[in-house]
């Protein structure tokens, strides 16, 4: 622990599981830096009418395509709009539609994960026959579908995209429960007379959260290109509230003229999921019990 | 563009000492007309030569209209009339006829003569109900074809058409007898597959998603077109148009006005801006409560700043509509109206007098009713999403509350068509043969009034118009039509749109106009 004095003295005597998890997070440079931008994103986002210099879907014909420049730090789009405070915007919703639709995967699967590994046998099997199932199909197409037939919107789009992309959590919380269920501290809460319900939530969950943390943030990543992609295609957010995808859509029919404006969503959209994923990957390493220091 | 043009026709007149030759070529510099090469065109679909349901729609009108011939057909320059496979045509003594000489000697890419039998097949079938004809409408009226010899046809009609011969040179392209009767005309799929015309050029080939080939027909009746084909490119994106434009791998292109924008300072290409009939508008729904009152029509009218519209979006190209007819139709246009202007302050009284006042929320209510509607408008084309957006932005600040609600092409189509449309208010456009006539749109139960309007002054004068043969009473009626509707504003005209096509420099002697008129003087077309 001596290497650890000298970065963290002031947390010397209180090397606990967050000290050391965050001395393990660290590690990797890239996943600091990427852990900044998201918190960066994530700020600008969520203080969006304050930061924001323009409402994001005020028009100004007399300013159409303008460059970047004082007033508007980005320049504007095809109806003179303001790209910095639609981006600004933008972020609110890919970031809340990404979020969003990761905990509603991450909610089904664990459910489907942890019952299914828990009680084994029939219901084991059927449960996880039906995501085998979602798993064969070809999920963007099925999003595609199921907003073609119930309409664009935020709360569909955060259904769909959470609702077909379950199905890794479920394996993965699975697997979890499978290991831990055996174990002595589950057997002796058993022999205490606890419940199921008492012994999954407490026992056994606990044991896969670092795994159902390590899936919500490569969820989250998932998410945000989904949505991008189905705002590209016209079935996510609708204008004109700003979104990435819609942006990079909407910016096309003005790639010869200016195409910086499909270069900005498209860079944040990269930069935002590769960071989740990156900041992921640290977290799989930092939370892995078995990883040796 | 339109300045180089006149300076280049003032330039030819004053170095010729006489008038460039009519149906109005481009001007052609001192060189000789050659032959060979071949002409690239873009299209953003496929097309499917079925002369009856013309599936596709614009692309298969684009390649139809070098393989086919119409009755009569339309100068590009001003959408006069002139002769195509009629030669003269002559109204009966009670008005309820029309007689068409026949060009003698055509002959079928086959090799079989014309005659007028094809042309009483071609016409009974497009009124016949059982034949899904797009453009049935054209003919609405028409009762039958008598063949009086074998180059002269009478078309009869229950009522005096007088604007038949017009509507005829709308897309009315004859087809063989010999090759179709007996079909159901909805799917020929052999003659799509090898579709037989008249026209200047033959078919040669369809390779779908790719392109569609036609070479010169050396029988023409004009004479063998100078070209050796004709390769229309399917490109569905326009940014693709826009760079194989600039590199020369396309000759003739309809784009968009924020590709002129990318494409100008290109040293190849040439532009023509072509007015169209056609009118861009927002309709509202009349049938719907919230736009019954004439004065809140008028409100949305005075609250949409057009002219700002027109100037940015579509970088003042095409004129700023005034009223129902556009100013393509020429004397029919009633020069006298202006178009309303933009005037926030009367618009917010003319909603004061309706009786509509600003609720707790911001927003106008009137007997406890919110001022709320949708704006519906087609997924995915940039000009009209933004003219959209623009609308939404503009009414709002009247106090309105105005969702847009941008929706697939089909369902765009099948809810914005339905009489009454199902919709509160949408972006729409029209384009027509060059005739005044307009009972479709705006006479009461018209088949492409989905927009509901109803004035009784309206529908006489209209058919009063449809069966005036003078000019001049033609002229003042339609001029009536405009005054009377453009007090009612039934629906937002934007403006008249105009084509823009951009033209690679080798190609000579292109007619400047719309481009479904161009391409039926593609015989007299060259490529240095």
């Amino acid at each position: 622990m001596a290497q650890t004095a000298v970065s963290l003295p002031a947390r010397v005597e209180a090397a606990g599981p967050v000290a050391t998890f965050w001395r393990r997070f660290r590690r990797s440079r890239l996943a600091v830096v990427a852990l900044l931008f998201l918190v960066l994103v994530h700020v600008l986002g969520a203080a969006a009418p304050v930061v924001a210099p323009y409402p994001p879907e005020e028009v100004d014909l007399t300013r159409r395509l303008a460059p970047p420049g004082a007033g508007h730090w980005l320049g504007t789009d095809e109806n003179g709009r303001d790209v910095f405070s639609r981006l600004i915007y933008g972020a609110r919703v890919s970031l809340l539609v990404g979020l969003l639709s990761a905990v509603v995967a991450v909610a089904v699967g664990t459910v489907v994960g942890a019952v299914g590994g828990y009680f084994g046998g029939v219901t084991d099997a059927i449960l996880m026959r039906l995501t085998d199932g979602m798993m064969i199909l070809p999920t963007f197409f099925l999003a595609l579908l199921v907003l073609a037939v119930f309409g664009p919107g935020i709360i569909n789009l955060i259904a769909v995209i959470g609702l077909t992309s379950w199905m890794g959590v479920a394996r993965v919380v699975r697997g979890e429960v499978l290991r831990t269920r055996p174990q002595e501290f589950v057997l002796a809460a058993r022999a205490l007379g606890a419940g199921n319900a008492r012994i999954l939530a407490v026992h056994v969950l606990p044991q896969a959260a670092p795994a159902i943390i390590v899936a919500t943030t490569l969820g989250t990543a998932q998410a945000i290109l989904t949505e991008s992609a189905l705002s590209y295609l016209g079935l996510g957010i609708q204008p004109p509230t700003p979104t990435w995808g819609n942006m990079l859509a909407s910016a096309q029919h003005f790639l010869w003229v200016r195409p910086e404006l499909a270069v900005y969503p498209g860079i944040l959209i990269l930069l935002t999921v590769l960071a989740y994923n990156s900041v992921g990957d640290a977290l799989r390493d930092a939370l892995d019990p078995f990883m040796k220091e | 563009m339109r300045r180089t043009l006149t300076l280049l026709l003032a330039a030819l007149v004053v170095l010729s000492g006489c008038a460039p030759a009519a149906p109005g070529p481009q001007p052609s510099d001192s060189a000789q007309p050659k032959r060979g090469g071949t002409l690239r065109i873009a299209m953003l679909g496929d097309a499917t030569p079925n002369p009856f349901t013309w599936p596709g729609q614009l692309p298969t009108i684009l390649v139809m209209k070098t393989m086919f011939n119409t009755l009569t057909k339309f100068n590009p320059k001003d959408n006069s009339l002139v002769p195509d496979l009629a030669t003269e045509w002559s109204i009966g003594p009670d008005g309820t006829s029309w007689t068409f000489k026949l060009r003698s000697g055509v002959r079928w890419h086959d090799g079989r003569p014309f005659t007028a039998e094809d042309v009483k097949f071609t016409t009974e079938n497009i009124i016949n109900p059982k034949v899904n004809a797009l453009f049935r409408s054209n003919l609405a009226g028409v009762t039958g074809v008598d063949v009086i010899d074998t180059l002269t046809v009478r078309i009869n009609s229950r009522e005096p058409i007088a604007s038949l011969p017009i509507l005829l040179g709308y897309n009315i392209v004859i087809a063989p007898k010999h090759l179709l009767e007996g079909k159901d005309l909805n799917e020929i799929p052999e003659f799509v597959a090898n579709p037989v015309g008249t026209g200047p050029f033959r078919f040669k080939e369809n390779v779908r998603g790719d392109h569609f080939t036609v070479v010169a027909n050396e029988d023409y009746f004009e004479g063998r077109p100078y070209l050796d084909a004709i390769v229309f490119k399917v490109i569905p994106d326009l940014n693709v148009v826009t760079a194989q434009l600039r590199t020369g791998e396309l000759d003739l292109a309809m784009v968009e006005p924020q590709n002129r924008q990318a494409l100008r300072g290109a040293a190849n290409l040439d532009f023509i801006i072509a007015e169209e009939p056609n009118v861009f508008f927002i309709a509202l729904n009349n049938t719907r409560p919230l736009f019954q009152d004439k004065r809140v029509r008028q409100a949305l009218m005075y609250g949409l700043d057009r002219k700002l519209i027109v100037d940015t979006i579509l970088e003042g190209l095409p004129p700023l509509a005034t009223g129902p007819l556009p100013k393509a139709l020429g004397e029919f246009y009633d020069p006298d109206l202006k178009p309303y202007p933009y005037d926030p302050e009367k618009a917010k009284a003319l909603l004061a007098e309706a009786g509509w006042r600003p609720g707790p929320d911001g927003i106008l209510q009137k007997d406890g009713q919110r001022f709320a509607f949708e704006l519906m408008v087609d997924k995915g084309n940039p000009t009209r999403e933004q003219i959209a957006v623009t609308a939404q932005q503009y009414w709002r600040r009247l106090g309105m509350d105005v969702r847009l609600d941008v929706q697939e092409w089909a369902v765009y189509l099948s809810r914005g068509n339905k009489l009454p449309g199902d919709y509160d208010a949408r972006t729409g456009w029209r384009i027509t043969a060059p005739d005044p006539d307009k009972t479709a749109e705006y006479a009461t139960g018209g088949a492409n009034n989905h927009f509901g309007y109803s004035n009784p002054e309206v529908d006489r004068l209209l058919r009063e118009g449809r069966r005036t043969f003078d000019r001049q009473k033609r002229i003042e009626i339609y001029r009536q039509f405009q005054r009377v509707v453009y007090e009612d504003v039934p629906i937002i005209w934007i403006y008249y749109p105009v084509q823009i096509l951009a033209v690679n420099k080798r190609v000579r002697d292109l007619p400047a106009g719309d481009l479904r008129n161009v391409l039926t003087y593609m015989h007299r077309v060259w490529i240095q």
